[in-house]
């Protein structure tokens, strides 16, 4: 479950107002958490709490491929994001470095930024807790939430491969 | 164009290769390749037909590639700087077709205009075709190639309020340098002739 005040943002994020260019000359995720959404809103990183959660508008994530951004996000301490809809090659980003995200225009553009948002990645169920609506959206697959649970696609394969390597000792 | 039908929004842009492709693919290729083709029978949920001979050249306005408009609407776009070049359309055929257009003309006062090969083997031809040669004495600055400035990342990156006509992929906020910049994109020609008059024009405006 996730739990966090909404951050709200409008449509077509890029991933250079996410993560600015000028900060790809690291990757070291605690760097790049301090530069999330600087471009963007440059206090966003001041003003968030761990656990908080992005709204986004349309065509969040457009942009690059690069993995930093939502490397970016996670670190910073997002617990996930919910948007109209995500750019493509955000939302398999998303996933393959472990950072939740849920598709439901209904949610996006009802919540209000500040309210205190609860989020079950299991139901796919989004409650704004300061209004007490209630949103669907669709839920994350189980094979996509253990990308999540080791931490992106990187750790989810090398954990499979150890298991398999024991397997055959 | 496969890579810029995602730039435009797309999820994927996939073309079925014909002899220009197997052509540059068999002499690059390190390992055996495999050409598809769609099934005869593929079902499709639409099909557009486009006809590109009556389309007018485009320029991509900030702060989307889909965001396009044809160049004889943009009036009075002045520019601080043209890139040509990059990854997106530094072949040689590119650079031919900027240093027709640029050949015995001078970029416009005040501009930085830059152009970037797409690799060292283009950049070796261009310099045997005495295309670089052109591009300098029109008082261009050719670069090495490299990202550079297409994602801000140095060599042009625009300070706020710039606006810049690129011949690069992307064009959204901050994509260039400053969140406060502009860019615009478009392809070599109507860049060459941009950088000569200074703001963004059909290349009719140069080669009349």
């Amino acid at each position: 479950m996730f739990k966090g005040k909404a951050w709200k943002f409008g449509n077509d994020i890029n991933t250079d107002e996410i993560i600015p260019a000028r900060y790809l000359n690291s990757s070291d995720p605690a760097e790049l958490a301090r530069h999330c959404m600087e471009d963007a809103d440059p206090d966003f990183i001041k003003k968030i709490s761990k656990g908080d959660i992005i709204i986004g508008g349309k065509n969040f994530g457009c942009g690059s491929s690069r993995e930093h951004a939502p490397i970016s996000i996670k670190a910073a301490g997002i617990s996930c994001i919910i948007a109209v809809s995500f750019a493509r090659i955000f939302f398999r980003n998303a996933f393959n470095m472990g950072l939740p995200i849920f598709n439901c225009p209904e949610a996006a553009e009802n919540i209000k930024e500040g309210d205190e948002v609860q989020v079950s990645p299991e139901t796919g169920l989004i409650k704004s807790l300061t209004t007490g609506k209630e949103y669907e959206a669709n839920p994350i697959p189980e094979f996509m939430r253990n990308l999540i649970k080791s931490g992106g696609l990187m750790k989810y394969v090398t954990a499979q491969s150890e298991k398999k390597s024991e397997r055959n000792k | 164009m496969a890579n810029m039908a995602i730039e435009a929004g797309a999820k994927n842009g996939i073309f079925i290769p014909d002899s220009i492709t197997e052509e540059y693919v068999s002499r690059r290729a390190k390992k055996k390749y495999t050409f598809y083709d769609s099934d005869p029978d593929a079902l499709y949920s639409d099909v557009i037909k486009i006809n590109t001979d009556g389309i007018e050249l485009q320029v991509a306005c900030p702060n989307l590639p889909e965001n396009v408009k044809p160049v004889s609407e943009l009036r009075d776009v002045e520019l601080d700087q043209v890139v040509i070049g990059s990854c997106t359309n530094g072949r040689i055929e590119d650079l031919r077709i900027a240093a027709r257009i640029m050949k015995g003309q001078k970029v416009a006062k005040y501009l930085r205009c830059i152009i970037i090969p797409g690799s060292q083997k283009v950049y070796l031809e261009a310099l045997d075709e005495g295309l670089i040669e052109i591009f300098i004495k029109a008082g261009a600055v050719v670069s090495t190639p490299t990202c550079g400035p297409c994602l801000g990342g140095h060599m042009g990156i625009l300070a706020a309020g710039e606006k810049a006509l690129a011949t690069t992929n992307r064009n959204f906020v901050g994509r260039m340098g400053h969140p406060k910049s502009k860019v615009y994109l478009s392809g070599p020609a109507v860049a060459a002739a941009s950088a000569v008059k200074g703001k963004i024009v059909s290349p009719e405006e140069v080669l009349k």
